[in-house]
């Protein structure tokens, strides 16, 4: 017995087989039907529709008696498969390839066979639709034709059901996918709310539907998540982006994605107006969504609930101003006390005690300016520095700080000078910034240069521009300099530089820690140029409002 | 307007003899005490001060009550009043301010300055 030689791509075509999940399966009544006709068409008692395993042939359908499968070194088919194309043998006992096959010479006796391959869409033969007979015979040029015909349909009946097969698994991937994705939109605690790019909501989550009051099919495709806001907030937050924008925005769901269309994902806080009137803070991110084509296709807003996170920061800077309150009532006592002994308003102090008097008197100071200090901080990392922003004339504040902080430098002998720009003839640029904060940071910054200037030093402050978009004030002293290794820690809490002299030690460590956070708060920065034994500029730059640009840099905006 | 008689209305018995201190022998002012806002507004009427420092937190009825008050007694419409308070952050002050007083005098004060700090707010 020759046996069929395998195919070289025999892994690939086994692997297409397979895919069709056809093997092993229970007859159905299509592929009978087919054999049915093959064998009437073709006038024998056999049709098979056979599919060629690695060791085995087996039948889907088999029409006459014959075995389930059989083993593939007995097939016919496996020539069939190999051959690729329309296989008729009229007399097997005249073909050296199966005179000894045991279908042959068995009790099934087969002496003439014939088949159409099955070959799949990608190319690979994957069984035959075939006819036998006991009796040597020969196909007419018709029966050949209806058998190809045939087993081209039995071909894309196996086409077809694979399709099938394959939509209901995806349907079903798809199915558990949105389950998914169901589940963990609804356990998220989050509001997650999409939107069309008309602003109609498409879905909302469980957590938006709870938090909200809404029933879904209320405002699913009918409303947009302007109902989720208060008017009064939108109104403001459009009149802002107006003036951001320069173009007029409108007090309803334009205000809400107005920044968004320009590409931006925006994380703000916002309240949410629920179904029964109650208002809760949250924090809103919003995405657009966009295709390929960069198009806007909808947008998406996840809010988390900061009630609590607000009630914390609220407790907190309750916390803070009560106990700045609380230590300020005994401080007031006591500062009063040694207040009106060092001026001897009650009778002369005893040589011997005016100093530890003035100790006393000094450190109490000291422990208020450390309370406003800290009530400062807590302020601003609490984002309530609240800036009331106001155009100024640089010049004027230099020349108020250096007023202010005269008398401390008088004290020590230190000289103060200050200078402004001269390019700025008679009209210094106006700065945007809160006059009362950036005083404090002046004055921080001079009253720093005092206390490490030497008797008889000069304090050097500049105002100038730096570029054509920012101002620039700086402070330069005498003192000893910083070592390079207390740099990185300088604008830091609680930092102060290792010194011997007492009056470096008489301030609270925060100062700087407040002046960055205030420059930062006015988008400026902060910085110093420092050389050991030369001297230190500490200096502070604030970018200008673009109408105060000078002409240059106006010009290449424009 | 001729300051001579200064009402002090503060809690803390400390805190009242301090300024009393600082504003009768550095000031030379008459002074006259109330611990509490029922207090200052009977000693207000009876005493026509030229002058009210009037605390801000005290139990009971606090420094800005005190202050509605005085201005719906007869002669307490028009007394000068300044606050004096430990509450020293801006939206606080600027929230006392505009209540109708003269001026604010955060604490801890200077009481060798007081008396000082006491007619520059009243522009004398």
């Amino acid at each position: 017995m020759k046996l069929a030689p395998i195919p070289r791509d025999e892994a690939q075509r086994l692997a297409a087989l397979r895919r069709y999940e056809l093997l092993d399966t229970p007859p159905e009544t299509v592929y009978d039907d087919l054999t049915r006709l093959a064998a009437h068409v073709c006038e024998t008692p056999i049709a098979l529709i056979s599919l060629v395993d690695a060791e085995r042939q087996w039948f889907k359908s088999c029409f006459g008696p014959f075995p389930a499968e059989t083993d593939r070194s007995c097939s016919f088919c496996g020539h069939a498969v190999f051959a690729g194309k329309l296989l008729m043998v009229p007399d097997a006992t005249r073909d050296d390839r199966f005179v000894d096959n045991p279908l042959v010479t068995g009790e099934l006796e087969i002496r003439f066979y014939a088949s159409t391959p099955l070959v799949s869409y990608d190319g690979y033969a994957l069984g035959t639709l075939c006819v036998m007979d006991r009796r040597p015979r020969e196909l007419s040029p018709q029966q050949i034709e209806m058998l190809s015909a045939l087993g081209r349909l039995a071909m894309s009946q196996m086409e077809l059901r694979l399709r099938i097969t394959e939509q209901a698994r995806i349907e079903k991937q798809l199915a558990e996918s949105a389950e998914l994705r169901r589940a963990i939109l609804d356990s998220a605690n989050y509001s997650i709310i999409s939107c069309r790019p008309d602003g109609v909501i498409r879905a909302m989550n469980a957590a938006a539907v709870r938090w909200l009051g809404y029933r879904s099919e209320d405002v699913v495709g009918k409303k947009t998540p302007e109902i989720f806001h208060d008017h009064c907030e939108l109104e403001q937050r459009a009149a802002a982006l107006t003036t951001e924008l320069g173009r007029p925005v409108a007090a309803g769901f334009a205000a809400l994605v107005a920044k968004v269309c320009l590409g931006i994902t925006e994380e703000r806080e916002w309240s949410y107006l629920t179904a029964a009137g109650r208002h809760f803070p949250v924090q809103l991110s919003t995405t657009s969504l966009c295709n390929t084509a960069g198009e806007i296709t909808g947008f998406l807003f996840i809010a988390s609930d900061i009630t609590e996170r607000k009630q914390v920061e609220l407790a907190k800077s309750e916390f803070v101003s009560v106990v700045s309150h609380e230590l300020r009532t005994p401080l007031t006592s006591i500062r009063g006390s040694l207040g009106l002994i060092e001026g001897g308003a009650v009778g002369e102090v005893p040589p011997k005690m005016v100093r530890l008097v003035e100790i006393a008197r000094a450190n109490t100071d000291r422990l208020v300016r450390l309370i406003n200090d800290i009530l400062d901080l807590a302020k601003i990392e609490s984002g309530k520095l609240e800036l009331q922003m106001h155009p100024l004339d640089p010049a004027a504040l230099v020349a108020e700080a250096v007023a202010e902080i005269k008398g401390m430098a008088d004290q020590v002998h230190v000289h103060l000078g200050w200078s402004s720009d001269p390019s700025w003839t008679g009209h210094s640029p106006r700065l945007l910034g809160d006059h009362d904060r950036l005083l404090q940071v002046l004055i921080n910054l001079l009253s720093n240069a005092i206390k490490v200037s030497p008797p008889e030093g000069v304090i050097e402050t500049r105002v100038e521009a730096a570029g054509a978009t920012s101002i620039r004030i700086s402070v330069r002293d005498q003192g000893p300099g910083i070592p390079p290794h207390e740099l990185s820690r300088l604008f830091g809490k609680f930092h102060q530089i290792d010194s011997s002299d007492a009056r470096s030690r008489s301030g609270t460590g925060l100062g700087l820690a407040i002046s960055k956070a205030i420059v930062d708060e006015h988008r400026g920065t902060i910085g110093i140029e420092t050389e050991e034994g030369k001297g230190s500029t500490f200096w502070f730059e604030i970018p200008l409002p673009p109408d105060e640009w000078a002409p240059a840099a106006a010009n290449d905006a424009r | 307007m001729t300051l001579r008689k200064i009402l002090l209305v503060d809690d803390e018995a400390d805190i009242r003899l301090v300024a009393e201190i600082s504003l009768s022998s550095l000031g030379g002012w008459q002074v006259i005490q109330a611990a509490s806002g029922p207090e200052a507004l009977d000693l207000a009427s009876r005493e026509l001060p030229d002058l009210v420092l009037l605390d801000v937190m005290m139990p009971g009825m606090d420094g800005p009550t005190t202050l509605l008050r005085l201005r719906g007694l007869a002669g307490g419409e028009a007394t000068p009043v300044i606050f004096m308070t430990a509450k020293v952050q801006r939206a606080e002050i600027d929230r006392l301010l505009s209540l109708g007083v003269r001026g604010l005098i955060p604490k801890p004060f200077d009481p060798m300055t007081l008396p000082r700090e006491i007619l520059r707010i009243l522009g004398a």
